[in-house]
């Protein structure tokens, strides 16, 4: 069987992609244990009047909910849609490099040491440096030359060092509270954000992005091989430190204030990349929409599937991604790519 | 004024010498074959004039300019470089692949323009690859994907092509096709660096043969003189026959030398 092809048109790709994310935007912040008017709420945050409840409740709770899932969705696929046209590999995702696992083992030892009730912006920073870390330590064991083989083995002993780390953040966790708390934020989950969470992490995740994307025309021309990528006068190097570093910003700064938000990055791009003929130039700016789209899906399914007790998000991606990533693998298994 | 000068062009890795202090002058209209057994270190030097490896010693000029001093987009403009593996990472139209020869030109994501879209067209016409536009690349045959892959190299506009085995997996028509689209364009006025291990298409095709051994540079100069039986026997360790015809020759491998270990 050969790839197939469903190429609808970029247009009409990204503006349905956009439709169906401003929806579920809109259907995401209409979900909640209480009942309000989310337009007549919005509407009265804009023009400044009067503040009740409903107006509160969006403002605090709802609208940081639902930003954070369409931006940490939109991170998560942008950037494993770039891994994946770095590495050549449908198979490669975030969490490859150890970004993931390095930003969640910053953000554990913050709640280990207590540092993350001192002040809010405790915890994400120490999932953003925990991020710096793990790029630190890519380019110090696999060079800024190094080969692509060398790249994902450094990512092998990366996320084995943060995941123990992590284990041993746990077991040495002295009272059963923070050791909830820690296992809670690994789930990953994007409620109980406040808009200070998201505007500290905001920037980082624009940076990050950006690095990624203005390797559009890099990554389209690696398709024939770095030598002829080089030979047509893209700088290797150059853009291989762009699309590490943009992952490690923005992942880690989405990382930093969700937890792990698991299978997002591996599917979303692997979903798209039919749709936009398997060009990896193209699938970026898709796959950033088609993860701002599944995570506030996955959002919207979480909120009516446990209304009350919370069901965290990474739990339900992870439960859910799995499998379709085991039928898409099957289906697949013959094909070139 | 076109050409493209080796000046004692060295690599040493490890103390190894891969390339070993080669020399020669290219003019427009040539057509130089690298030549030589396995590990000779064709590739390497095709790589090295490419600007790909870095040289130990020596340097690389195109029209006395030294190609590591070129701005990397300008370099990309003149020098057109066809990878030894002849392979597509994911399944792209053919349209597309041909398409990518021209993003050296773009800045930013423009959208293709008027003499992008005319160079597109001249390649596809050269490489007579119409017919494949809309199949995807990774189930065209070998012989067609390379033509594509030459569709992208013409799509740049170089006026240097530097080849690695083009035709070395490919079937006799394929092979005599691609051969015959790299003599064009040398005859054209452009230079053509290719390696090829048949030496029947590197005397006929080529106007200068380049025997390299172990590094080392053996002969350089016109077929005839370059593939003489010394050469060819001490180099490649083979004794042959050799029919000459009018114009050209062929040369028949017959039997090994036995290594003198």
């Amino acid at each position: 069987m050969s790839a197939f092809h469903f190429d609808i048109g970029a247009r009409l790709l990204l503006s349905g992609l956009t439709i169906l994310l401003v929806v579920l935007f809109f259907l995401d912040l209409s979900f909640g244990p209480v009942d309000i008017d989310v337009f007549a709420a919005l509407k009265n945050l804009v023009t400044n009047q009067s503040h009740s409840q409903a107006e509160f409740i969006l403002l605090e709770i709802r609208l940081p909910r639902a930003l954070l899932a369409a931006l940490v969705g939109a991170v998560l696929g942008l950037s494993g849609a770039a891994l994946q046209g770095l590495l050549r590999n449908p198979l490669a995702g975030p969490g490859l490099i150890g970004v993931s696992n390095c930003a969640a083992l910053g953000a554990i030892i913050m709640l280990y040491f207590g540092l993350a009730t001192v002040h809010w912006s405790f915890l994400p920073l120490g999932g953003m440096l925990g991020a710096l870390m793990s790029v630190v330590f890519i380019f110090f064991l696999a060079g800024r030359q190094s080969s692509m083989t060398g790249l994902i083995l450094a990512g092998i002993a990366i996320n084995a060092v943060a995941s123990s780390a992590t284990a041993l953040a746990l077991n040495f966790s002295d009272n059963p509270y923070a050791m909830s708390e820690m296992i809670f934020w690994l789930l990953g989950s994007v409620s109980n954000r406040s808009l200070s969470d998201l505007m500290i992490t905001l920037p980082f995740m624009v940076v990050g992005s950006a690095l990624i994307l203005i390797t559009k025309n890099f990554l389209d021309v690696l398709s024939l091989g770095e030598d002829t990528a080089r030979s047509m006068g893209f700088a290797m190097e150059r853009y291989k430190s762009c699309i590490i570093i943009g992952v490690a910003c923005a992942v880690g700064a989405a990382v930093s204030v969700s937890g792990n938000i698991g299978f997002i990055g591996l599917v979303v791009p692997h979903i798209l990349r039919p749709l936009v003929g398997h060009e990896p130039g193209r699938l970026l700016a898709a796959s950033a929409l088609g993860g701002g789209v599944l995570l506030l899906a996955a959002d919207v399914a979480v909120q009516v599937l446990s209304p009350t007790q919370d069901l965290k998000l990474g739990v339900v991606t992870a439960l859910v991604g799995g499998p379709f990533f085991l039928a898409l693998v099957y289906r697949s298994r013959h094909d070139v790519i | 004024m076109n050409k493209l000068n080796a000046e004692n062009l060295t690599l040493s890795i490890n103390g190894a010498s891969i390339v070993n202090d080669i020399s020669f002058e290219l003019v427009a209209g040539t057509m130089l074959g690298l030549v030589g057994p396995n590990g000779a270190g064709k590739s390497t030097l095709l790589k090295l004039l490419a600007n790909l490896t870095t040289p130990s010693h020596g340097r690389c000029l195109v029209d006395d300019v030294p190609v590591s001093q070129l701005p990397r987009r300008q370099l990309a403009h003149t020098i057109g470089y066809l990878s030894q593996e002849a392979t597509v990472n994911w399944p792209l139209k053919v349209r597309r692949v041909v398409e990518l020869g021209r993003l050296p030109y773009q800045i930013g994501s423009r959208k293709m323009a008027q003499d992008d879209q005319a160079a597109i067209d001249a390649a596809i016409a050269k490489t007579e690859i119409s017919h494949l536009l809309d199949r995807v690349v990774t189930t065209l045959s070998g012989g067609e994907r390379m033509r594509v892959l030459l569709a992208r190299l013409f799509a740049t506009n170089p006026r240097i092509i530097l080849a690695d085995e083009p035709v070395a997996s490919l079937d006799p028509y394929h092979q005599l096709h691609v051969m015959e689209i790299l003599r064009e364009h040398a005859s054209h006025g452009g230079i053509v660096v290719t390696v090829l291990h048949d030496l029947n298409h590197a005397a006929r095709f080529c106007d200068q043969l380049l025997l390299i051994d172990a590094g080392k540079m053996i002969a350089i100069g016109e077929p005839c003189n370059v593939l003489s039986v010394e050469n060819v026997e001490k180099v490649y360790s083979v004794t042959i026959r050799c029919d000459a015809m009018p114009n050209t020759f062929t040369i028949i491998p017959h039997e090994r030398i036995p290594h003198s270990y």
